[in-house]
């Protein structure tokens, strides 16, 4: 189970020693295609067993509910956060904005 | 916008493979896919620790800030808990779908891999594919809805509810809604929800 984690925390340390080396920038897309593969994979499976299949309608469904709770519950979280430590609307702005590459691949 | 329906199409494509028979059994069977998600975190972990903005964020950092993905988070986890009761799944299958914080790739992969121990393969798939679609939909309502959510809601409300999205693809939106002031709340928030990602849903699906 927690192999996974493992390899991740390796990963990060192998980044932070090799940063300086041009491999290291094209990691993100690589990741974006392993996670093709990967989603092709659990495809595969939702496609090859007949009673998945036949459950896409309500696993949509039950999708909607959860989106639903994640956007209810950190809305929530803002509303909460804002009145309680930003109320004078300070400090936000604080600090250089970073580059952003494009990582949308990623997702 | 073009990766979520690249997903979309390589899951798509995937499941009409599987329909029509394409992929041999063995192929279906064999541990494979763990071996693959197994060079997906290495390179996930690469791309964290290479970062050459990890030391300027770090440095830009206003702590009250950290304090709103870590409430988002938790806003989401409490709710998905609340929503499992509902549909009938386990509490811990709930939090693992809601850990997803809108990186519907990882979470979903990852769940369906690590839920198999606890639910079987088929709950497992199905599973991954309610994480899938719950955290594209919440991608998609992010970029719809993102400036009735300031105007109603707060600056911040775009924000979280982008989870993980609120530095990549719902970032113009954001700052279009809340205000270019918002940049670093926005990039803070959405790099710790990115990384709590595969933290937390290994961690969920090992109950």
């Amino acid at each position: 189970m927690f192999n996974v984690l493992l390899v991740m925390f390796a990963g990060i340390a192998a980044g932070y020693l090799f940063r300086k080396m041009k491999f290291t920038a094209s990691a993100g897309k690589a990741a974006g295609v392993v996670i093709w593969v990967m989603l092709f994979a659990l495809g595969v499976e939702i496609g090859s067993d007949p009673e998945v299949r036949g459950n896409l309608s309500v696993l949509g469904l039950q999708a909607l509910l959860f989106a639903a709770a994640g956007v209810i519950g950190s809305v929530l979280a803002a509303v909460l956060v804002y009145r309680t430590l930003f109320r004078n609307g300070s400090g936000i702005a604080a600090g250089e904005s970073p580059d952003m590459e494009d990582r949308e691949g990623r997702r | 916008m073009k990766g979520t329906v690249a997903t979309l199409v390589f899951f798509a494509a995937g499941c009409a493979a599987g329909w029509a028979d394409l992929i041999p059994e063995s192929v279906v069977e064999s541990d494979v896919t763990t071996w693959i998600l197994y060079v997906l975190m290495f390179l996930v972990g690469i791309g964290i620790g290479s970062n050459p903005d990890l030391k300027k964020i770090i440095r830009a950092i206003d702590p009250r800030l950290l304090v709103l993905p870590l409430a988002s988070i938790a806003g989401t986890l409490v709710l998905s808990a609340c929503v499992s009761l509902l549909t009938g799944w386990g509490v811990s299958d709930g939090l693992a779908v809601g850990g997803g914080m809108g990186y519907y790739s990882l979470s979903s992969i990852l769940i369906s891999q690590y839920k198999e121990a606890s639910l079987g393969a088929q709950l497992a798939a199905e599973l991954g594919t309610i994480a899938l679609l719950s955290n594209i939909f919440r991608e998609l309502f992010t970029l719809v809805a993102s400036p009735f959510l300031a105007r109603r809601f707060g600056p911040f409300a775009p924000i979280t509810s982008a989870g993980a999205t609120a530095i990549d693809v719902c970032l113009p939106v954001i700052l279009k809604s809340s205000g270019e002031r918002m940049l670093p709340a926005a990039v803070i928030s959405g790099i710790i929800s990115d990384f709590s990602v595969p933290l937390l849903v290994p961690l969920f699906c090992s109950f």
